[in-house]
């Protein structure tokens, strides 16, 4: 402690040097317009890079865990490729899709009729996040170039993650569900009661379904999943499961605690949702007459 | 309060208002030329007595720079170059030193050390409060040449400026 002191008195004038300078780029980079901007260009330039490589080395350990997930998914994927072909009529298949008869298959399920399908998916990364605060962004290594456009909806493979608010050239900032102007219709997967799923802001773990009529029966565990009347996500996405549920004295609602499936926090990848009629519906939906 | 500290708080408000007001507006009334702009103020840095404090010296500079940021509107522009100066000034006049060294009851001045030693001390000083000026100034060393330009230009008709002060006035302490 003495010798703190006394370094401190003995360097106290280069020291009151450092404060005195420290202060003055202070006020330049606050109340001078040009230098202002040189400073915050520069400094976010470099924020940036600085965060990327951050991002890439996070990456690079996590890829044991990305392997093992994206195997998990291969998995199922190719349960469900079975599953369709079987639906097909295609007895021939057996229980195994080795990695050899594999190009086979997906070349038998080119033939089945796609153009029904309204949904496709561009796969991204999630290269900035925040889960703290009421208003959380992500932002996405994917933008107008990759083919996506504003109020697309944002999965994971877990669950949802969001709406697309901004597109850049390369880069799309996606409003989270964890924010308090996001309100995602979501539905009750035994039932089909549908409501508002919104957040409190709180615990990012939790989110809360309102507007389910109290008449209507709900059991703890039920799955919540998004509703087909949504028209960013596709219906039947998970979402959580019930945690707790109460309805208010007065109230003719279920106020619903819903636990989310994915952990928001650790999201890595996510995959843009592309709806082709999107456009077609939001216009029709908008003329809709108001007597 | 002694002599000093008057002429001390004379040379600010001097310097600083005749900087402000006459020299301010003879830049502007210079329109595009921003190579030559008269810098006077620092000479109250200069001329601060030998006996003063270090931290007093670098304090009082950083309130003549905002006083002098106020009137340009660049706060903290000024200010930052005038506390650099003051940190440098020990350095300077150590390196400038006459044979016989200073009497730390002196002011560093034409009357007392010569002008050809007022002039060394002053042009150094001025340098580098200019170069460190328009370096802040420009914020970005994109363009040295301009600074450089900027720093040599301004140098000379500050240091004339500076020059006639001292013959007018010769304070002595």
């Amino acid at each position: 402690m003495r010798g703190l002191l006394q370094f401190l008195y003995a360097n106290s004038s280069f020291l009151l040097f450092i404060l005195l300078e420290i202060i003055c780029f202070l006020l330049i980079i606050n109340f001078n317009e040009k230098q202002g901007i040189i400073w915050w260009s520069t400094a976010s330039a470099t924020i940036g890079a600085a965060e990327k490589t951050k991002d890439n080395i996070a990456q690079y350990f996590a890829l044991g865990k990305e392997n093992r997930i994206l195997l998990d998914e291969n998995a199922a994927l190719r349960k469900r490729l079975h599953q369709l072909l079987v639906m097909q009529g295609d007895t021939t298949v057996g229980d195994s899709i080795s990695r050899e008869n594999l190009p086979a298959l997906l070349k038998d399920t080119a033939n089945v009729d796609t153009s029904k399908n309204e949904y496709s998916f561009i796969s991204a990364n999630v290269i900035n996040n925040s889960i703290v605060g009421t208003s959380n962004f992500l932002t996405l290594d994917k933008g107008k170039r990759h083919g996506i456009k504003e109020d697309m909806g944002v999965i994971s493979k877990d669950g949802i993650v969001g709406r697309v608010r901004k597109v850049s050239e390369h880069y799309a900032l996606v409003m989270s569900i964890l924010h308090k102007d996001a309100s995602i219709i979501a539905s009750i997967r035994r039932t089909g009661a549908f409501g508002g799923l919104q957040w409190d802001g709180k615990d990012a773990r939790y989110m809360y379904l309102n507007n389910i009529p109290r008449h209507l029966e709900i059991q703890m565990k039920d799955t919540v999943q998004t509703s087909h009347h949504s028209d960013i996500f596709p219906k039947a996405i998970l979402i959580g499961t019930v945690d707790t549920f109460y309805a208010a004295s007065g109230s003719n609602f279920h106020t619903i605690r819903v636990k989310l499936n994915n952990n928001l926090g650790r999201l890595q990848h996510a995959y843009v949702i592309v709806n082709k009629h999107y456009a077609e519906r939001s216009d029709l939906e908008a003329q809709q007459p108001n007597e | 309060m002694n002599r000093t500290i008057l002429n001390n708080i004379a040379r600010f408000f001097g310097f600083g208002l005749a900087q402000v007001f006459v020299l301010k507006e003879m830049n502007l009334w210079w329109a595009g030329f921003h190579y030559f702009q008269i810098f006077l103020y620092p000479l109250f840095i200069l001329l601060l007595p030998f006996r003063a404090p270090q931290q007093l010296i670098l304090f009082l500079s950083f309130v003549m720079g905002i006083f002098i940021d106020g009137f340009y509107d660049s706060m903290g522009v000024h200010a930052s170059a005038s506390v650099f100066t003051a940190a440098l000034r020990p350095w300077v006049l150590a390196w400038v030193a006459p044979r016989g060294g200073y009497d730390s009851k002196h002011v560093p001045t034409k009357a007392q050390y010569g002008l050809p030693w007022f002039l060394r001390y002053a042009s150094i000083l001025m340098g580098i409060h200019l170069l460190f000026y328009f370096s802040v100034e420009s914020f970005t060393f994109v363009n040295p040449f301009e600074i450089f330009l900027k720093t040599v230009g301004s140098g000379i008709i500050s240091m004339i400026f500076i020059w006639m002060t001292i013959m007018i006035l010769n304070p002595k302490e």
